[in-house]
């Protein structure tokens, strides 16, 4: 039992990657398992923002970036260098993490209000040039979608695979591994003193210095880790949508960081994870519903035609987001079904005594 | 000899004006010292200059720890010379549990007490080391506060209204504690407060702050004997 709550997180990790694709795909569902992969990559890249943000206090208005390097590193070097995947996505992930770097030195040691504007304003310079398309290298509003997936990814009626010497592997098994790697990586991260001191950076500031430590240096290590670890996110997205897109750098894609951490608990390890769930799947859910048969879909007494109103899912969305920031905004939805677990657990100890 | 901690002609202040007007004090090593005075005397604003907090700003004279001026060193800083500071408010960081927020401290401190030794002086602490501080009672949460301190074993430590707001059995307790520390550990104290019977049964001196000025410096015998100077400065 103590060694099962011990490595919780690991064994809740591994159960999310392997349960995630059949969960989502079942028919009662959305019937189809493909958005697990998008899922997955999404859930790398809020936690990496929920590093920051969750566990170090310093809201980041500008994340996309990060995501867009990492993205647009393996797609320049592929489809424009003609250079292999790995030095891309190495050149991307190192940039992310030296640009994270000197924009923390530059930019931590501001206030709360100031660091998000200033992550805000820098996320939209970063989209601004590479909306310009320097050098013809990051093609402008259009992004990269020529030949931009490395030969070892072969795609086959819109499924992706990945060949390996030995072996051709599922491009969702392949993004599921590296998941795994980096949130273990993140795990022990925030396990190790180094992540207790972060914590204690976010709980109370003053208090952290006053006990002797650097605060700002705290800040500029977190600022970098959690942009490489969100470029990493952003080259698995790069080959999962065969190309790089410029609403990647978006300001919309910061924002959807932010709501989904939110939405999920930011206080959480896995509050991210559940965050992009209950997003992801509920956009989805909403927007393929067309017909609302009741009582139910094979036996249709009364049919509504409701694809009018659910196209507008991101209304709907806000409004679930609205409930769950009155209800507890550092809690989420992980909190909430956190403390629903303890209250049944307490309940059912009750009954049975 | 020089003393351990010399405010000289303190000045200081915010942004919505100067609080305080030339304090000056000594504390000589080894010494339990309290700092006086009714709210909004500067006493506060005392410690939070001496520890080198973002806010107040210094306008004037000199704070000098063991000789060395400590103006314009940031808090960690001066935290790493070897000044210890409680703010009020027993702070702890809620979300790490007794042990972790000790660990805290011992990471960042250069020469830092032990684990086990700094428990020893706070034996309900060591009966609950995972229980996060946001669970704890408010005599629970000072006493993670001063161990906090204490874990970095600092040769000052300042602690800002340690009793405030707590039991009266607590503030006995803590009373002890502070006394323990001073004489075990031999750990130079200097605190604020406001009560006036915590302040006599720990200190052996003390400074009166008003108005942003110390305004006396007395032993614990005329404190306790001279009624006026109590009602004049403090309102008891």
């Amino acid at each position: 039992m103590s060694a099962l709550s011990r490595y919780r997180v690991p064994v809740g990790l591994l159960v999310l990657v392997v349960a995630l694709r059949p969960v989502v795909a079942h028919q009662w569902l959305l019937g189809f398992g493909q958005i697990a992969t998008s899922m997955l990559i999404w859930m790398l890249f809020v936690a990496a923002f929920n590093l920051l943000f969750g566990f170090t206090g310093l809201l980041s208005f500008g994340h996309a970036m990060f995501f867009g390097f990492g993205m647009y590193g393996v797609a320049i070097a592929v489809a424009r260098l003609d250079l292999p995947f790995v030095v891309g996505a190495v050149v991307g992930v190192a940039f992310a993490a030296a640009f994270g770097n000197l924009l923390g030195r530059l930019i931590v040691e501001k206030g709360e209000i100031y660091f998000a504007m200033l992550t805000l304003a820098v996320g939209e310079a970063v989209y601004f040039v590479v909306n310009r398309n320097p050098l013809g290298l990051t093609g402008g509003s259009n992004g990269i979608s020529q030949n931009a997936l490395p030969p070892w990814v072969e795609t086959f009626r819109g499924q992706k695979s990945v060949v390996l010497p030995f072996a051709e592997v599922e491009w969702y098994w392949v993004v599921a591994v590296v998941f795994l790697l980096c949130m273990l990586a993140l795990w022990q991260l925030l396990r190790s003193p180094f992540g207790r001191s972060l914590v204690a950076v976010r709980e109370n500031e003053g208090l952290a210095r006053a006990m002797g430590m650097n605060v700002d240096r705290y800040k500029i290590a977190s600022f970098t880790a959690s942009g490489a670890l969100a470029s990493i996110a952003g080259v698995l997205l790069e080959i999962n949508t065969q190309g790089a897109s410029i609403e990647t750098f978006g300001v919309l894609t910061s924002g959807d960081a932010v709501l989904m951490a939110v939405l999920g608990g930011v206080n959480y390890f896995f509050g991210p994870v559940a965050g992009v769930f209950v997003w992801q799947f509920t956009a989805e859910y909403l927007s393929s519903f067309r017909m609302l048969n009741l009582p139910t879909t094979e036996l249709a007494l009364v049919s509504v035609d409701v694809s009018g109103v659910l196209q507008h899912w991101r209304f709907l969305l806000g409004a679930l987001f609205v409930a769950v920031v009155l209800l507890s905004p550092k809690d989420g939805v992980w909190g909430a079904l956190r403390d629903g677990v303890r209250v049944a657990a307490a309940r059912f100890r009750e009954v049975r005594r | 000899m020089t003393p351990l901690l010399d405010v000289d002609g303190l000045e200081a202040g915010y942004e919505t004006g100067q609080v305080l007007f030339g304090v000056d004090l000594r504390v000589d090593r080894g010494e339990l010292v309290s700092l006086l005075g009714r709210n909004g005397a500067g006493k506060s604003t005392t410690m939070r200059a001496i520890a080198g907090a973002k806010t107040p700003r210094v306008l004037g004279g000199d704070v000098r720890f063991d000789g060395d001026s400590l103006l314009g060193s940031p808090a960690y800083d001066v935290a790493g010379r070897g000044i210890s500071f409680v703010p009020e408010g027993r702070r702890c960081f809620p979300r790490l549990s007794v042990e972790e927020n000790v660990r805290v401290s011992i990471n960042h401190a250069e020469n830092p007490m032990a684990m086990e030794a700094v428990l020893d002086h706070f034996p309900e602490l060591a009966e609950m080391r995972a229980k996060h501080a946001r669970n704890m009672s408010g005599g629970e949460q000072q006493m993670l506060a001063i161990a906090r301190a204490l874990a970095t074993n600092p040769r000052l430590m300042l602690l800002d209204e340690p009793f405030e707001g707590l039991a009266p059995y607590i503030v006995r307790r803590i009373e002890d504690i502070v006394e323990d520390i001073n004489e075990q550990q031999d750990i130079t104290v200097l605190f604020v407060e406001q009560n006036v019977a915590a302040a006599l049964a720990v200190a052996d001196r003390h400074y009166i702050l008003d108005e942003g000025r110390i305004v006396e410096e007395v032993t614990s015998r005329r404190l306790r004997e001279d009624e006026t100077l109590r009602q004049r400065y403090l309102g008891v």
